[in-house]
């Protein structure tokens, strides 16, 4: 692998591998306006936010919608969503490396980097919704193993910490490169801390693939379980509609979605924003397109077998659920949801003149808006209406909620502009990797066909 | 030709890396002592202690891979990178592109 020594080939070929791939450090050399006017609104919108959880801190969870018997809203719904987006880094670049598909390279890094920093707003917004942030200790002290609440914060810490490992190991060769480019300063301290003395021996390149390829192996059935343990913490109880068998699988499929769309629109903000149209093309957003069109028929056709086997069930508290959703107070949120889940992503995708940048961007957006919806009309109505004697809930958003919402999408914005200004967004070393690979591949057809 | 001792900045670098395994032992041990300290409690309560054994065991046996891999590149990266250094007398903490 010779991409990876960084002390090895030709002055001519190195000169022309630097200068194709210049504008991949540009980002990290130099800093425009416009990063400063994004990043200071940004701010603003954390800021307010801020003041929405200090506001909550003070006053307590009385400053939400939240009230009995609706006690879980959009924090758990934040939460449910942010997990499941998580699946984005580990689907494209732990699935796509053990398949050997080569068009990942320029991918991988943008999307686990969505990975690990989600998983944080989803723990955050479990903190959030806690209320007192104190008492997270007491599941430290006295957790018991019978609760899927506890095996959530397990099964989160592991994927959280694997998703680290993983977003850390193939950027060590990035790092190198960046520690012999920087004169000096911070930067050139932190690359040195973190680039761990990688020279590209022939041990290091070894042991370094040695350890992507367990640690793609080992996040893949975290990643599942993360998901499927999400979905127990509702279908464990026997709250109507929470209480199914499908709901493991659901969860999955639903978080691959969202992963997916998520990673779109980011590659389509990083490609406009960094001018990486050659790194991102329409060839990845094609195929990305087809996969987000494969989950959004796996995801009707979950959703359609979770809606009939209640509706045939006709379990009175069950139906009761149901009709909220179909056309009662949560029908406009369901239809919505049907709408941008499936209805908007199928047509321009199913097509494939449609299916273009363009096309996928805005089907991901509405997958994302859609599947945020899903899980708002998973938690709430089932709580509004539960089997214990209680009167029929009401819930409503305040704006502190809505305001620590913003907060956590424009937070999310802000460390990924952060990340990128320290690290390359695109695998250097696995993008020269590729061409390497590419040339021996026609060289080696050549050898083939043609006479020495 | 630079002589073969590493700098002090390179020792610092490489105390900061070695702070580094040393801070994600420290993370794992609080994993598997919290692991383990529900499962002690739930066998001293007599409170389902198979589900608590079960689950500490898989998040366990994870761990212990993530730790394995962490400990196997973290110490052969730094190691072979320090022996370049001194074999080499070059660059400290840089390659050579």
């Amino acid at each position: 692998m010779e991409a990876l020594k960084t002390d090895m080939g030709s002055e001519k070929e190195k000169n022309i591998t630097e200068g194709r791939d210049e504008i991949l450090y540009r980002p990290i050399m130099a800093t425009g306006k416009g990063y400063y006017i994004v990043f200071a609104c940004l701010s603003l919108v954390v800021l307010f936010a801020v003041f929405a959880y200090f506001r909550q801190f003070k006053y307590g969870l009385g400053v939400t919608g939240l009230n009995s018997p609706i006690f879980w809203g959009v924090y758990i719904t934040n939460f449910v969503f942010f997990i499941g987006v998580s699946h984005a880094g580990t689907l494209i670049s732990a699935i796509l490396r053990i398949s050997k598909a080569e068009w990942r390279r320029s991918i991988t890094r943008s999307a686990e980097v969505i990975t690990v920093l989600v998983l944080f707003f989803g723990l955050g917004n479990i903190l959030i919704d806690l209320g007192r942030i104190d008492r997270v200790f007491k599941v430290l002290v006295h957790g018991r193993f019978q609760s899927p609440l506890l095996w959530d914060v397990v099964s989160i810490t592991t994927y959280l910490t694997a998703s680290s490992i993983y977003l850390y190991l193939p950027l060590i060769p990035d790092i190198a490169l960046l520690r012999d480019r920087m004169q000096g300063g911070f930067k050139k301290r932190l690359y040195q801390v973190l680039a761990l003395g990688w020279v590209g021996t022939e041990k290091q390149i070894h042991y370094l693939e040695k350890g992507i390829a367990i640690m793609a192996v080992t996040v893949l059935p975290i990643a599942v379980s993360v998901h499927t343990v999400v979905s127990y913490v509702f279908s464990m109880t026997i709250q109507p509609m929470w209480h199914s068998a499908i709901f493991g699988p659901y969860f999955v499929a639903g978080a691959i979605f969202s992963g997916i769309a998520a990673i779109i629109v980011a590659m389509a903000v990083l490609r406009k924003v960094y001018h990486l149209e050659d790194y991102f093309r329409e060839v990845h957003f094609n195929y990305l397109g087809i996969l987000l069109l494969v989950m959004t028929c796996l995801w009707l056709y979950f959703t359609f077998s979770e809606y009939l086997t209640v509706f045939y069930g006709a379990e009175p508290d069950e139906i009761k659920v149901f009709m909220e959703k179909i056309s009662g107070k949560y029908a406009p949120h369901f239809w919505f949801m049907v709408t941008t889940c499936f209805i908007i992503p199928f047509t321009i995708l199913a097509n494939n003149k449609t299916r273009t940048i363009k096309g996928t961007v805005i089907a991901s957006i509405s997958v994302n808006i859609g599947m945020w919806l899903e899980r708002y009309t998973i938690v709430v109505p089932t709580l509004m209406h539960p089997r214990l004697p209680y009167e029929e809930g009401f819930y409503a958003p305040t704006w502190v909620e809505w305001a620590i919402l913003a907060g956590c999408f424009a937070l999310f914005a802000m460390i990924y502009m952060i990340f990128t200004k320290f690290f390359p967004i695109v695998s250097i070393w696995e993008v020269q990797e590729g061409r390497e690979k590419a040339h021996a591949e026609v060289t080696e057809r050549l050898r083939t066909y043609l006479p020495s | 030709m630079k002589e073969n001792n590493p700098s002090k900045g390179d020792k610092i670098v490489l105390g900061v890396q070695i702070s580094l395994v040393v801070f994600f032992f420290i993370f794992a041990s609080g994993v598997f002592a919290f692991l383990w300290y529900a499962v002690y409690s739930s066998v001293v309560g007599n409170d389902h202690p198979v589900h608590a054994v079960v689950l500490a065991s898989v998040i366990t046996f994870a761990f212990l891979i993530l730790t394995t891999v962490m400990t196997m590149i973290f110490l052969v990266i730094i190691k072979e990178g320090q022996r370049k250094i001194m074999g080499n007398g070059g660059p400290t903490n840089e390659s050579k592109i």
